[in-house]
């Protein structure tokens, strides 16, 4: 399938590391397909990446026609309403359904909605979701697929990013993709319920950079 | 496989780092009876002083060990960098290695590793074995791997790092901490080394480091209070070497390695303050925090300890010095750096540029200059500090030299550099170490 024909469709549930894969793609030198109408912010500090026109696709999908070539971001309830005559390259994002459940959690709590959240209602839901999706996904002759891990990903960006590149391409600029990989943006990944007991070395680490900063300081460096 | 199924014997390869321990201070315990293990093992095998990277930081050194190539090839110039667009800090993790380490390499020719506790190994990677990564570690899960290992020092109550915080407000709960941490880390390196199979085994303690910066001066002055302690740990160290050699053997190869040495500090330097004061370096706020105020005409910056970058253009997003005025900035500020004195003392013994230490693909990060002080001169690139100097509570700071090499058997103490201590542990496995930038000590 030749990267120039396709669109590349950044896709998985909401929470599981899309925008940060987009961030990545447009880092490695790929044209992302984005109108910034969702602003950044805590839950989100580098940028959603969204489209408006995605979430009405099944109405207008016209756009796609200037989307070759280029990355735009999906949820993958809506890869179902993808026309036919298109071909997709589709990079799926994994994650610990526990941690998409605290991170959707803690940005539903700060929208003061956190209430109407059931995780084991949701966590039923998604399952679901993504065994269907995945399953459909496979019976498309017009797409190709590639699971990106969001954890592994953190944890070895290097290899992952070689996947990626030998999924979409060599162009890619593998450091620069490395570079976003930013360990203060693996937050919420604790469920809300879980405290940190003390004593507990696994704490959450958003801020990782203050911690280490004060690690330095301690031996005499900063 | 086969010489498993034959019985053949594997090649097996025991290092265990001493971080921050210098070479004549082994020596001198060993002569004075506090280290009687170590002095053993000096009769039995060779003891060398090594030299340590450049600049002479754990972060450097340790991956100059673990992977046999120099700043120039793996990318590890210090602990923190500054972004090349925003000039935010940014703190290169064991994600930003770009060589292999010898356990990557050794797991390429089916040998299993267990590493504890090395720095700059944070988060974990997977492996052929069990890896807990050092300095500067976080969260025990990111520092483990695989799970397993997770689980067993989660279960074992194993600690990361002694609180050195605990320095400032009471010597004795941090002397407290300190053994408690290294008790911990030694059950779980003798469980890992009678427990697991393995073919090379690294574990380093960092404990060391961590007295030598707040109680160097414990070491030779009788009356302070934590002089005792200083030799008792030593007492107990060399108890687990002892102990650990016992269970290696004279057969396998063991050696004993540090990142660097150690020295006493008279005085602290405060690089980013000179260069101020000489006109190269200035801020757009009163009180800077980080170089993100940094006035965008500065034509130099340092990063600590003592690495010293030309605001170039075209490298740093705000950079104002043209390439053709590159050479001679970088003399103007070498020879500015060495006339620099303090109470008639000279502070700086020596200057390399980047093209003297370091050579590699990544040649084009590495810093422009750096640095090396007489001993009791600690530089630093603070950029919070306007003095040119000062006294801050460490007492003991690195040397570049003293660093230790040891090893159970005869040994070429030619210059030995720390680079030359990973390639020698790939030899002793049998792996070929061509193309690496060290030589085989044994």
């Amino acid at each position: 399938m030749d990267m120039s024909e396709c669109v590349i469709v950044v896709t998985g549930l909401p929470r599981s590391g899309t925008s940060m894969m987009m961030k990545m793609l447009q880092a490695g030198g790929v044209e992302i397909v984005t109108d910034n109408v969702r602003k950044a912010d805590e839950d989100n500090p580098e940028g959603y990446y969204e489209f408006e026109k995605v979430k009405r696709i099944g109405e207008d999908a016209s756009w796609l026609d200037e989307a070759r070539g280029k990355a735009v971001k999906m949820a993958s309830m809506l890869l179902y309403d993808l026309p036919l005559d298109r071909t997709y390259k589709l990079v799926f994002m994994r994650r610990k359904m526990d941690e998409i459940l605290a991170s959707q959690r803690k940005m539903l709590e700060r929208k003061g909605t956190g209430d109407e959240f059931d995780d084991g209602e949701m966590r039923g839901l998604f399952s679901r979701h993504l065994a269907e999706v995945e399953s459909w996904i496979s019976r498309q002759e017009n797409m190709e697929v590639l699971y990106v891990d969001y954890n592994e990903m953190l944890l070895d960006p290097l290899e992952n990013i070689r996947r990626l590149k030998r999924f979409l391409g060599d162009d890619l600029d593998e450091e620069r993709m490395a570079g976003v990989v930013d360990p203060s943006l693996y937050r919420n990944r604790k469920p809300a319920s879980a405290a940190v007991k003390e004593g507990d070395e696994t704490v959450d680490d958003t801020g990782d950079d203050e911690k280490i900063k004060a690690r330095l300081r301690e031996l005499g460096y900063m | 496989m086969l010489g498993r199924v034959f019985g053949r014997k594997r090649r097996k390869v025991v290092v265990l780092g001493l971080d921050g321990v210098p070479c004549t201070l082994l020596e001198r315990f060993a002569a004075e009876g506090v280290m009687p293990n170590v002095a053993g093992l000096i009769e039995e095998g060779t003891l060398c002083s090594m030299t340590a990277s450049v600049p002479e930081v754990s972060s450097t050194s340790w991956s100059c060990f673990m992977t046999g190539v120099n700043p120039g090839r793996h990318g590890i110039y210090g602990f923190m960098e500054i972004d090349r667009n925003s000039y935010s800090w940014r703190f290169p993790n064991f994600n930003d290695l770009r060589s292999r380490t010898l356990w990557e390499t050794a797991g390429e020719h089916g040998k299993r590793s267990i590493v504890v506790n090395v720095p700059s190994t944070y988060p974990a990677r997977p492996l052929n074995g069990m890896l807990v990564s050092g300095f500067v570690a976080l969260d025990l899960r990111k520092a483990s791997y695989p799970d397993t290992m997770y689980r067993y020092l989660s279960s074992a109550g194993y600690r990361l790092d002694v609180d050195a915080g605990l320095a400032l407000e009471s010597l004795d709960d941090f002397t407290g901490d300190i053994i408690e941490t290294f008790r911990k880390r030694v059950e779980v390196i003798r469980h890992l080394y009678d427990s697991e199979e393995w073919d090379l085994f690294i574990a380093a303690v960092t404990e060391t480091d961590r007295l030598h910066h707040y109680l160097w001066d414990a070491l030779d002055d009788e009356t302070h209070p934590q002089h005792g302690f200083f030799t008792d740990f030593y007492r107990e160290l060399d108890s687990f070497i002892g102990d650990l050699y016992g269970r290696t053997g004279s057969d396998t190869p063991f050696i004993m390695m540090s990142d660097h040495g150690f020295t006493a500090i008279k005085r602290e330097v405060y690089l980013n303050a000179y260069l101020r004061e000489k006109g190269y370096l200035s801020f757009d706020a009163e009180e800077p925090k980080s170089f993100e105020v940094m006035n965008k005409g500065s034509r130099a910056f340092v990063l600590d300890p003592s690495r010293v970058y030309i605001h170039l253009k075209g490298r740093f997003s705000g950079g104002c010095v043209e390439e053709d005025e590159y050479e001679d900035l970088r003399n103007a500020i070498k020879e500015d750096l060495l006339s620099l004195e303090i109470e008639g003392e000279r502070v700086v013994r020596s200057i390399f540029f980047k093209e003297d230490l370091y050579s590699g693909e990544l040649l084009a990060d590495a810093p422009d200059l750096v640095v090396l002080p007489f001993e009791g001169f600690d530089l630093k690139g603070s950029v919070t500090k306007t003095e040119l100097c000062g006294r801050g509570p460490l007492t003991g700071g690195h040397t570049r030299e003293d660093a230790v090499f040891f090893i159970n058997r005869p040994a070429a103490c030619d210059s030995p550099d720390i680079v030359d201590a990973g390639v020698t542990v790939l030899k002793m496995l049998g792996i070929e170490t061509d193309g690496l930038d060290g030589k085989a000590l044994a």
